[in-house]
């Protein structure tokens, strides 16, 4: 299992586009992948679970994988929310 | 997959589909929508209604959608509520309709139910919080 803590830095946040591309690339993968914020836990494979975190800019959110792909599966969930969601700011 | 048909007062179904496929980025396959205004003949719209879900039903059933409780459309859906193929459910919002849309490639009484918790998860009083 890998746990890594990121920050939220898209000017909209975890909304629901956002949201909607990290189930996405989510579902790629055979880990189980989870996102903690405030001890609440949910699965990165529903969109509706995730706006339930209401995480907007500024926050922190941690990564959970666990599975047979995980390292991939971190890194290129961490590299989505690094590239602002692909929306530019 | 469900099958999935929103009967709605007015052009609110065909919004919420337009805002799913936005946000999901996607367009939807077997999802539809029925409007429903002042001016509808209700034999007509039963007619549409049965034909969609003929369309929809790709053997694991159909998930229909209205807005509010105890008006003509879900009056109109009443009769379709007992069919082992179908489940009506009103309340009807944006979160359900996503909910649906990603939660629908198992039994129709999972969808179902995964939609009644998104919409009652979804409703919160943010000033109280």
């Amino acid at each position: 299992m890998i746990k890594k803590k990121v920050k939220i830095i898209n000017k909209l946040g975890l909304h629901a586009r956002a949201s909607s591309k990290l189930t996405q690339l989510a579902s790629q993968f055979n880990s189980e992948i989870f996102l903690i914020k405030n001890s609440k836990k949910v699965s990165a494979n529903n969109i509706m679970d995730i706006l339930m975190l209401a995480a907007s800019v500024g926050s922190e959110v941690e990564l959970e994988v666990n599975g047979p792909d995980e390292k991939e599966a971190i890194n290129k969930i961490e590299k989505l929310f690094k590239n602002y969601f692909d929306e530019g700011e | 997959m469900i099958g999935i048909l929103l009967v709605t007062h007015g052009e609110i179904g065909k919004s919420l589909i337009d805002c799913a496929a936005h946000i999901l980025g996607k367009s939807i396959n077997q999802l539809e929508c029925i409007p429903i205004d002042p001016k509808s003949d209700l034999q007509e719209c039963e007619k549409y209604i049965e034909n969609e879900i003929k369309n929809l039903d790709m053997g694991t059933g159909v998930l229909i959608m209205t807005d509010i409780y105890g008006a003509t459309p879900s009056n109109i859906l009443k009769k379709y509520s007992s069919k082992d193929n179908i489940e009506v459910i009103t309340g009807l919002n944006l979160a359900m309709v996503i909910q649906a849309i990603t939660s629908r490639d198992g039994s129709l009484s999972d969808t179902t139910n995964k939609c009644l918790e998104s919409a009652e998860d979804g409703i919160i009083n943010m000033s109280k919080k």
